[in-house]
């Protein structure tokens, strides 16, 4: 996931400004990739940790955090997050609800396929923030169809909700969508 | 100044949910505040039979789902508690520009 999203970011930053807001377990950090892209690395303020999912939770109030403060410098212009992977989004939802930020969310797998035991509780809690990202989200993006075929399987989510962008032009236009009807 | 104050007041007990002290102290402190002229919000954990919004001696007191996600433990719990108080904390700030503190009642 992560040389992935290096990749789409470096690309996505040629048509616009890029903030990638990732975690760190060291200080709190910023650096220019370019002047259209920069990488926030934020590391978690409380440990240690019963499960993944305070983990997650207890970073994510550092992540609204930095989003905000990002938010704020431009000035409150129009802006999408993009989040990629579940574990940020309960701030995906925070920054939605307070600030009408919208998001898309992109599972690049799922729990029902990472966890020995589906259906132990950390994994249907797991689940349930994979269901949340993916009903409050505006757009679900994939990689392949077997993935829109699990994700509609397990979670029920509408077929048009899905994309499958062929390349970065497809999805820059889906982000625009999302804003034009935010 | 304070009648332009409102405060959003995070606990996860209210009446009628009652487990120590604070579900007393937030219902006195609350109600005093609002008398005062200022806007208060309750976010609170629901309760069985008890509303998901009702307004108390002029307090908005809003009870959210804190049992929506199966957790493993007790930390868990709480963690996803507060993910489910804090979204609905979100919308009344989306709603009421106003807000101009918070109180995180005890440690949860």
């Amino acid at each position: 996931m992560a040389y992935e999203v290096d990749i789409l970011a470096s690309k996505i930053s040629n048509n616009l400004p890029v903030s990638v807001v990732t975690f760190n377990d060291r200080a709190y950090s910023v650096e220019s990739k370019s002047h259209t892209l920069e990488i926030h690395r934020v590391p978690n303020p409380v440990t240690p940790h019963a499960t993944i999912v305070t983990w997650s939770v207890s970073l994510c109030s550092e992540i609204e955090r930095i989003v905000a403060d990002i938010y704020y410098a431009r000035e409150k212009r129009e802006m999408l997050l993009d989040v990629h992977g579940w574990h940020f989004i309960p701030a995906a939802v925070a920054l939605k609800k307070a600030l009408k930020i919208p998001f898309a969310f992109t599972p690049h797998s799922l729990e029902e396929h990472r966890s020995g035991d589906p259906s132990s509780a950390l994994s249907s809690c797991i689940r349930g923030i994979e269901w949340l990202g993916l009903y409050e989200s505006s757009l679900v993006v994939v990689d392949s169809l077997w993935m829109k075929e699990q994700v509609q399987k397990i979670h029920s989510v509408p077929q048009g909700k899905i994309k499958i962008p062929k390349d970065t032009e497809e999805l820059l236009s889906s982000y625009r969508k999302i804003l034009q009807a935010s | 100044m304070v009648n332009s104050t409102s405060v959003i007041m995070l606990s996860w007990e209210y009446p009628p949910r009652i487990i120590g002290g604070l579900s007393a102290h937030v219902y006195e402190l609350s109600r005093s505040l609002s008398r005062l002229g200022v806007k208060v919000h309750v976010v609170t954990c629901d309760f069985p039979g008890a509303p998901e919004y009702e307004e108390v001696n002029g307090v908005s007191v809003h009870r959210v789902d804190s049992y929506r996600y199966p957790t493993p433990d007790f930390a868990t719990w709480v963690a996803m508690m507060n993910v489910n108080l804090q979204h609905a904390a979100a919308e009344i700030i989306a709603s009421d520009r106003k807000i101009s503190l918070f109180t995180a009642m005890t440690g949860l």
